[in-house]
Order: C-alpha cells, then sequence, then structure tokens
C-alpha cells in the first residue's frame, strides 16, 4: 500500500549530526575545544618549556621569539604555563559540572516524575539555596572545607545545581505527562522502565545544552576564585590564578594577564556558541509552533 | 468591497528534513476578505497548519524557512515586517487558535494567568482588569464556574475545555483576523454549534475575518463563505461553499465528500480514498493526487496541472477539469 | 460465547483533589460519578459526551491508570480494582488502549519497531530474546494494520497522523487483548483517513473477536461502529441502549440535542436547519447542581428536575434513561422528540 520505503531512515545520531554539520560556527567553536583539549592532554610535549623552570635573566619580558607569549615575574615560560594550567582549568571545570549533575539531576527527575509534596519539599530546598548570594555562599563553602581547587569546585557545582534541578524538574514534568508514558504504564511497563526508557532519553537533550553553557560559567567561575586565592593553590596553576598573579605587574608585562585571559574568553566563548549550536540541532521534532 | 484583510500569494516554505531542504507549502495563494469565513481543509500534511503559522510569521525556524511569496495584510507585507512590529500584529490583529491546545497552553501556569498575560499585553490593562477579561472571555466560551477554573492548571482541564480555553485565549485581544486550526474537533457537537454561534456572533459585531481549518467537512458547511481544498502542499480547490458541495471540480474534493461518515448505515465499509498521502521529499511527478485518482491518465502522469478557473471563481488544480463530471454531496 | 459481560463496570467515581495550595481550600472535583455499564464479548460500546463529562476518565480508570474513589471494574472475571503491582501487571495484556493525540502517544524517541515490540518485551513474549523471531512478529503486526516491514527502522516523526494511529494500534493489538479501549483514537483525523482506521478496526473485530470500548463525540462515527451507546453528562450516564434505538428514539433530552447539533455536510441544508444551539450554563464538576444535571440546558426541564436526580428506567427498544419525562412528563419514549431528530434510512 504506502510506499513510504523511498526514503532511507536514519538514526536520531545521524539526524542530530547532519543537522549539526549546518552549524558552521559551531564547529568551529568544538573544533577550537577538541584542539584545546588535546593540548592540555599533550602539555607536557607540546609545551616548549618546563613551566616551573625559572630563569631569572630574563624576568617579565615581552613576547619575542624565544618566548612566544613572554616570561613571568620569575622568568617562566607563559606559552607553556598556559598550557599547563589549561589541564587545571579544563578539569576544574569538568569537576564542577559533574558535581552539579549529581546534585541537581536526580532530585530534579524525582521530583518531575513524582510530583505533590515530594516536589514542593524539593523545590522548596532549592528556593532556599538560591536565596543566598552566591559568592558569599562559596567563600562559606571554601571556608569549611578549605582553601583548594577541588573544594572551589564542589562550591561552584553547588551554586549551579539547582539550574540543573529545574531544568530537569520541568523537562520531566512536560515528558510526565505526555501521553507516551501514559501509554507505557497501560501496556504493563514498570516506574523503572519508563524513567529509564521513555522519561530519561526524552530530557538529556536539553540537558546537554545547559552542560556546555555551564562548563563555560564554571571555568569563569574558577578563574573567578583563583583570582581571589580561594581556588588553585600555588604551585598549581590555572588560567585564573595566573590573571590574578599576573595583576601585580599589569604596568610592566601586560602579556601576563593577556594570554591567559583571552584563554578563558575564547574557551568560554567556544562553550556557548557550543550550546547554541546543539540547542538548535538536537531541537526535538514537533511539529508545532514553540 | 474593499480589497481582502489577508492575501497570501504564492507562497512557498521548505523544510530541512534528513532528505534534505524539502517543499511542503508550494506556490499557495489564498485571500480572506474582512468578516469573510474561509474554510481550509485537506488531508492530514497537506500543509494546512504550515501555511497558517506562516502568516503569524511562526514557523518553526530552524527547520523551516519561507522561501517564497508575499503574505499582505491590510496592505501590508507580514514577510519584511521587523520582528517588533509583527509582534504586535500577532495576537493584537491576528489571533490564533493552535491545533494542539495542550502544546499552545503552558503547563506550569494557571490557565488565568496565561490569558491574563496576553491581553496585558496588547490591550495593556491591569492586572485585576486583566484576570477580569480572562474570567469574562472563558465564560464566552462556555467554561462553567470561569472564576474558579481561572485557576487551574492546563492538566486540570479536560481536552475539549483546553481547547475552548485556547480560543478564548485567540478571542481576549479580539483580533480582526482569526485563524483557526481544528478548532472544535476536540469537543462535543452542542458545544461545537455553540462554538460556531459565538464565532459568527463576533463576526457580526466585530467584521472578524476567519481562516477556518477543518477536517470536518460539517463545519464547512456550517461556517465557510469560500473555501480553499489544500493537497500534498498545494491549493487544488478554491470555492464558493455551496459551489464546491454541490459541484466540486477536483477528483480529491469528490474523494473526500464521498468519505464524509452521514448518519447512516451500519456495517459496510466505509468510502475511502485508497492510499495514503505522499511525503514531501517523495512527491509524485505530475498531478499530486495521480497515483490515488480515480480519474488519472498516463497525461497526469507526467503534466503538472495549474490552478485553473472553471468560471464564477472556482478553481481547480486537475489537467481533466473540463472532461470529467465529478458528484458532489447529496 | 458466555454471557457474563468481557467487563463490568459498577458505580464507579472518580474524583480529582484540586487546589491545596498554601491559602486556597482543597475542593474535590467528582470527574465520573457511580457509572454502570458492560461490554460484552466482541462488542462495541460507545461512550458519546460532551466535552469534561468524564469519558477520557472513564477509560483511564478503566485501564487502572488512575484511582477510582469507589465502585469496581471487573475484566473477564478479574477484579481490576483489587489488584495492583505486579498482579495488576499481570492481567494488563487483556486490555489494552489507542490513545487520542497520534502526536503525543508514540515516543518520538524510539524506533517504530521498538513502540511495537515494546509490550511484548515488558511481558516477556519476546520469546527468550530471540531478536530476529521478535522482528518477524512486529512485521506480521504492522501488516496486520497495513503497514509493512519497510517501516520498522524509521522514527514516528516519519508518519502521518493516519500512520501513526495505525502504529499505536499495531503495539495494542500484540497482546491479543480481548478488550480495546479507544479514547477518540480517530478523531485527530481526516476523514478519508478516519475511515480508513476504522475499516481497520471493523476488520480486526471480525478477526479477533476483540471487544472495543469506543470513546468519541462524532455521532457520525459511532452510528457506524457501536452495538451499543452511553451518552454521558457532566460525570454521568443519562442514556444508554442499543445503537439502532439511540439512533432511531432516543429518550434523553440531551441526546437528542446531540444528534441535532451534527452539521450536515450540505451548506444550503446546514444553513436552513441552523438553530439556537443549547441555551445555558454547563454546569461545573466543582459545583455540580442539584436535581437533574441536564437541568439549566433542557428545554423540557420541570420543577422536579430541579430537585430530584432522576433514577434510571428502562426504556422500550432496550436500554435506559435518567429523565423525569420518563415517568414524570408527557411520555416521549419510543418517538423522537422532535421533528429534527435526523433519521437514519
Ligand atoms: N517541524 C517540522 N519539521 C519537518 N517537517 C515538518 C515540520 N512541521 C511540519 N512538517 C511537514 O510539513 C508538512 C505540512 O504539515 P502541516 O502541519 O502543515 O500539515 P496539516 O495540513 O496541518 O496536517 P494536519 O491535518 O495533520 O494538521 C508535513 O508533511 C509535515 O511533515
Ligand atoms: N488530572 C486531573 N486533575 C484534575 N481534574 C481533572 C483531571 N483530569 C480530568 N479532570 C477533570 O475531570 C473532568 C472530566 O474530564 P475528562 O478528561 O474525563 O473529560 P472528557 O469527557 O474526556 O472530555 P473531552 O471530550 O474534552 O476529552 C473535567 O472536568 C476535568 O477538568
Ligand atoms: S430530567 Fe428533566 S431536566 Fe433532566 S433531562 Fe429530563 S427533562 Fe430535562
Ligand atoms: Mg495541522
Ligand atoms: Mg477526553
Amino acid at each position: 500500500m504506502s510506499d513510504v520505503a523511498a526514503a532511507p531512515s536514519q538514526s536520531g545520531t545521524v539526524r542530530f549530526l547532519r543537522r549539526f554539520r549546518r552549524q558552521t560556527l559551531s564547529l568551529w567553536a568544538l573544533g577550537f575545544l577538541i584542539v584545546l583539549t588535546l593540548l592540555a592532554v599533550f602539555a607536557p610535549w607540546v609545551a616548549p618549556y618546563d613551566p616551573l623552570q625559572q630563569d631569572l635573566d630574563h624576568v617579565l619580558e615581552g613576547p619575542s621569539a624565544d618566548h612566544w607569549f613572554g616570561t613571568d615575574e620569575l622568568g617562566r615560560d607563559v606559552l607553556s604555563r598556559v598550557l599547563f594550567a589549561s589541564r587545571v582549568s579544563l578539569l576544574a571545570a569538568v569537576q564542577a559540572v559533574l558535581i552539579a549533575l549529581a546534585i541537581g539531576v536526580p532530585p530534579g527527575l524525582v521530583a518531575g516524575m513524582w510530583g505533590g509534596w515530594v516536589d514542593a519539599l524539593i523545590m522548596r530546598a532549592t528556593d532556599a539555596l538560591m536565596s543566598f548570594p552566591p559568592l558569599i555562599l562559596a567563600v562559606a563553602i571554601i571556608a569549611v572545607l578549605g582553601p583548594s581547587l577541588t573544594n572551589a569546585m564542589i562550591a561552584v557545582g553547588v551554586l549551579l545545581s539547582p539550574t540543573f534541578l529545574r531544568l530537569m524538574r520541568a523537562t520531566t514534568l512536560s515528558v510526565a505527562q505526555e501521553t507516551y508514558v501514559e501509554a507505557a504504564q497501560s501496556i504493563g511497563c514498570t516506574r523503572g522502565w519508563i524513567i529509564r526508557k521513555h522519561v530519561l532519553p526524552n530530557v538529556v537533550s536539553p540537558l546537554f545544552v545547559q552542560i556546555s553553557v555551564f562548563a563555560g560559567v564554571a571555568m569563569l567561575a574558577e578563574a573567578g576564585l583563583s583570582f581571589l586565592g580561594l581556588g588553585t593553590q600555588p604551585p598549581e596553576s590555572s588560567w585564573g590564578a595566573m590573571v590574578g598573579r599576573g595583576f601585580r605587574y599589569i604596568a610592566h608585562a601586560p602579556s601576563l594577564i593577556v594570554f591567559p585571559g583571552l584563554a578563558i574568553a575564547v574557551t568560554v566563548l567556544a562553550l556557548y556558541v557550543l550550546g547554541d549550536g546543539l540547542r538548535d540541532s538536537l531541537g526535538r521534532e514537533t511539529r508545532q509552533e514553540s | 468591497m474593499a480589497g481582502p484583510l489577508l492575501d497570501i500569494e504564492g507562497l512557498n516554505v521548505d523544510f530541512l528534513t534528513d532528505q534534505g531542504w524539502v517543499t511542503v507549502v508550494r506556490d499557495v495563494s489564498l485571500s480572506v476578505a474582512p468578516g469573510e469565513t474561509v474554510g481550509l481543509v485537506g488531508e492530514s500534511g497537506s500543509g494546512k497548519t504550515i501555511t497558517s503559522l506562516s502568516v503569524m510569521r511562526l514557523v518553526p525556524d530552524p527547520p523551516g524557512r519561507i522561501t517564497g511569496g508575499s503574505i499582505r495584510f491590510d496592505g501590508r507585507d507580514l514577510l519584511t515586517l521587523p520582528e517588533r512590529a509583527m509582534r504586535q500584529v500577532r495576537g493584537n490583529d491576528i489571533a490564533m487558535v493552535f491545533q494542539e491546545s495542550m502544546t499552545s497552553l503552558n503547563p506550569a501556569f494557571t490557565i488565568g494567568d496565561q490569558i491574563a498575560e496576553a491581553v496585558r499585553h496588547h490591550l495593556g490593562l491591569g492586572r485585576r482588569a486583566a484576570v477580569d477579561r480572562a474570567v469574562e472571555v472563558l465564560d464566552l466560551v462556555g467554561i462553567p464556574a470561569p472564576r474558579d477554573r481561572v485557576d487551574h492548571y492546563p492538566h486540570e482541564f479536560s481536552g475539549g475545555m483546553r481547547q475552548r480555553a485556547a480560543i478564548a485565549m485567540a478571542l481576549a485581544c479580539e483580533p480582526r483576523l482569526l485563524i483557526a486550526d481544528e478548532p472544535t474537533t476536540a469537543l462535543d457537537v452542542t458545544v461545537q454549534a455553540q462554538v460556531l454561534e459565538l464565532l459568527r456572533s463576533l463576526q457580526q459585531r466585530l467584521g472578524m475575518a476567519m481562516l477556518f481549518i477543518t477536517h470536518n467537512l460539517g463545519v464547512v458547511a456550517d461556517v465557510c463563505d469560500r473555501v480553499s481544498v489544500m493537497y500534498a502542499g498545494q491549493v487544488v480547490e478554491v470555492a464558493d461553499v455551496v459551489d464546491l458541495f454541490e459541484a466540486p471540480a477536483h477528483p480529491y474534493t469528490e474523494g473526500l465528500l464521498r468519505s464524509m461518515p452521514q448518519l447512516g448505515v451500519r456495517g459496510e465499509p466505509l468510502a475511502t480514498i485508497p492510499g495514503n498521502p505522499p511525503l514531501p521529499w517523495a512527491m509524485p511527478e505530475g498531478c499530486r493526487f495521480h497515483p490515488r485518482c480515480p480519474y488519472a491518465t498516463d497525461a497526469c502522469r507526467s503534466g503538472a496541472p495549474a490552478l485553473t478557473e472553471r468560471g464564477g471563481g472556482h478553481f481547480s488544480r486537475c489537467l481533466r477539469l473540463a472532461e470529467i463530471e465529478l458528484t458532489g454531496a447529496v | 460465547m458466555s454471557d457474563r459481560p468481557l467487563l463490568e463496570v459498577r458505580d464507579l467515581t472518580v474524583q480529582f483533589q484540586l487546589g491545596g495550595g498554601l491559602f486556597a481550600p482543597k475542593r474535590t472535583l467528582t470527574a465520573v460519578n457511580g457509572v454502570s455499564f458492560e461490554v460484552m464479548r466482541g462488542e462495541t460500546l460507545a461512550i458519546v459526551g460532551e466535552s469534561g463529562s468524564g469519558k477520557s476518565t472513564i477509560a483511564r480508570a478503566v485501564m487502572r491508570l488512575l484511582e477510582p474513589a469507589a465502585g469496581t471494574v471487573h475484566l473477564d472475571g478479574d477484579n481490576l480494582t483489587a489488584l495492583s503491582g505486579a498482579a495488576l501487571r499481570a492481567v494488563r495484556p487483556k486490555l489494552q488502549m489507542v490513545f487520542q493525540d497520534p502526536y503525543s502517544s508514540l515516543d518520538p524517541s524510539k524506533l517504530i519497531a521498538d513502540i511495537v515490540a515494546e509490550p511484548l518485551v515488558v511481558h516477556g513474549r519476546a520469546r527468550g530474546g530471540d531478536a530476529a523471531a521478535l522482528d518477524r512478529t512486529v512485521q506480521t503486526l504492522l501488516e496486520q494494520v497495513g503497514l509493512g516491514a519497510v517501516h520498522m527502522n524509521r522514527y514516528p516523526y516519519e508518519f502521518s497522523g493516519g500512520q501513526r494511529q495505525r502504529i499505536a494500534i499495531a503495539r495494542a493489538i500484540a497482546l491479543e487483548p480481548k478488550l480495546m479501549v479507544l479514547d477518540e483514537a480517530v478523531s485527530a483525523l481526516d476523514v478519508s483517513t478516519q475511515n480508513q482506521i476504522l475499516n481497520l478496526l471493523e476488520d480486526l473485530r471480525t478477526r479477533t473477536g476483540m471487544a472495543y470500548l469506543f470513546i468519541s463525540h462524532d455521532l457520525g462515527v459511532v452510528q457506524h461502529v457501536a452495538d451499543r451507546v452511553a451518552i454521558t453528562y457532566l460525570g454521568r450516564i443519562v442514556e444508554t441502549g442499543p445503537a439502532a434505538r439511540i439512533f432511531g428514539s432516543c429518550a434523553h433530552p440531551y441526546t437528542q440535542a446531540l444528534l441535532s447539533a451534527v452539521p450536515e455536510p450540505n451548506p444550503r441544508r446546514q444553513r436552513a436547519r441552523r438553530h439556537q444551539p443549547l441555551a445555558g450554563e454547563i454546569p461545573s464538576p466543582l459545583a455540580p447542581p442539584s436535581g437533574c444535571p441536564f437541568h439549566a440546558r433542557c428545554p423540557h426541564a420541570m420543577d422536579v428536575c430541579r430537585r430530584e436526580m432522576p433514577a434510571h428506567t428502562a426504556v422500550d427498544g432496550g436500554g435506559s434513561v435518567a429523565c423525569h419525562l420518563q415517568t414524570e412528563g408527557p411520555r416521549l419514549a419510543g418517538k423522537p422528540l422532535a421533528a429534527d431528530t435526523p433519521t437514519p434510512p
């Protein structure tokens, strides 16, 4: 009878890839992030100098053929330091996002799925958490746990988690009201099956978008906290910490903050652009206006 | 008569699918005069909703894109209007009742908040007045106990009540053109009759024009002055409503009329148009209806017919327009 | 065929708790109020009624998708209302449902093959995980609804509304149910597609002997498919009877209003017969009126109607009606209430 067969079908992934491929800007952003990650992983091999090797004959120099990004107050090569710091910065962002996901997603899912008083309770708790001024909350967490990068990122993760929670709750709520969830119930699926097979696959796309954006936010937060001395502790260094210490020499060697600063700005921008592209390509196949 | 209020000319809408760009609305022209009701009927997926969304400039982009044609409303081309001005047109001048009332109502807000929001935005009413207006329009569309119901969430309404709430929302700002996409499909016939009566009276009072999308030919017979029939992204017939029913000029329309379930015999199979509508990326050559048309000839398989006037403002997109005798509703 | 009904619903009442915010008091909405009906094996019972009259709620209570406040639902001897958890899941194969909206009733992230196979997998009927056998079963199911193997590896968004409804039906018949609940299963489809699905359902019924609980507000459709009809109004059944009797000589003023409000697909005739729709407020289920639920809109309402709830009384020609006209007023049963009730040939 029908001859719909004419067109070959694709999986959701292929469909996503086809759409994503058309987002030129996002492709560039993705490319940049991949290169950055590779550079971070292979920093010991690509960095021209040991990032800790001091050269007191050449301190606070501007960019040159020997030192592309110049040197710092102890004569260390800034390019190498930026490369090594990228490991810390990227890892910190990943940490914060993972923590935010771990704290935010399960209760969001539960609130959206169960509703009623469970939902009310979770949302009240979230509101309470969000009513603290973020910086004070972060400083408080770090004061309790002690200043270290991981603790700083726990603080950032806690701060970001309510957004994941709300996003998760809202999408779960709307998916849980879809008829296909009721339909699954009507054929005798258990609740666990429904959550695994029908709810989760349909709530992850908006999550991906948010993850990408929040990785950028986390990176900025890490930079801010490290700048204030609350994050990365020496001798380890992140981009934010580099900016923080370079600040003292801003008059003599602006390159000390320009390069790590640029690294932060471009990476955060790339993450945002990627998030935008994901949003457009992951759009569910709906037949109606938004 | 003044010029048409809404004048769509040669509209083309493309969608980006896995099969690349496909044209889902092809060269559609349509006009609605002030105070007139034009019906838009046709098979599922024929492009009725996309055509009406184009008027509101709400075609989801991506993946959709209006690639040609003009849409003039009251002399202004809506397609070139800046988004700011367009927002003013939406809701104020043109309102739309969406096909899926569930998706057009936000599950997170009460019905009253959503209507009040719309009227505050467009009519500049205060909070209290806006809520009063919401109660008033809910009452108008026959929602019982509207004072209580404004505080309810969409999932607490039955399907039909949600549809009425959506109609109320569209009517709240007294638009000059109402685009109603299957507004009564979820309603029982007595409420449907009430809603149609309400729309008619608003039309008389405000001179509101309507573009009325429906599958129900009984409703078409009841409310429409003129009808455009769509098939596979094209308009295949345009006629005055009586002409269309009594002397259809396109075989698809004939099939549609024949499929109308009459209050009648039980047991024997119902008449259908054999086969399924074509998918937009696999449109048949020639006349797009030919694989399902009982009158198709070799010519139909190769030559694409144009919309041709049979006389008296009755147009049909059929190569055999002059040769075949079609039967209408009895 | 035994003469015990396949589905027996007794005094079903379903309530929803509304509001209950910080300041708003909780309120009870009685969506279904003391409804009783039965469906025999292989029979089609149509439930017709106003929007908001509780049709979907009845369907969801029968499917045990929600908890009734009172009443029982027996299916094939099992008391569904007493079952829960695994015991309930074990009887689910006997009754399946097709939902109204073909666009939201199929999970957009699943392939058609998985959607149709899901009930078999969930109930462990996937023949020991033999993927090829499962594929063959799915293919047979799709063929039964007029689709084929070529559709298996596609996503729902690639299908039209009518095709999606076929997919939903294929999934529903996978477990060979004895009763299929169809909640406005064809309402969203255009007439020609609607007819294709109705023909398919009729065909399946003659082949498998399934019974249908067919919910609709389209009387034209109901007349084609129903053996018996129940008319609901404000959470109650106000009239039941064999389809021939309902369409020939209905006894309740609401049924009559329904029949005469069906628009005719003929502009001249429709405009000539178009008359004032029923006046009056549709009562709110939050504050149901005293007496007969229909009295505010009933053209024949008498004093007693405002005071007392009419009981169901038997009607000549089969079925029953809850209307005081049966006992108090001029008896109208046996002949059409008004001249313009459409009379079938
Ligand atoms: N978001 C989308 N992405 C891809 N294709 C789309 C999208 N929305 C609509 N289409 C396609 O555009 C075509 C026209 O759809 P449209 O919704 O206008 O049909 P319709 O005539 O309103 O049908 P119905 O009677 O079912 O509402 C269809 O082939 C549909 O598949
Ligand atoms: N989840 C819910 N919470 C609160 N009230 C509800 C809920 N579901 C339904 N109702 C109420 O129950 C009543 C009956 O609703 P139901 O959906 O059963 O009507 P219906 O007869 O199916 O109508 P329609 O033809 O419009 O689909 C309505 O007043 C509705 O507002
Ligand atoms: S009982 Fe009275 S009010 Fe109710 S329907 Fe019959 S006549 Fe009308
Ligand atoms: Mg549509
Ligand atoms: Mg319903």
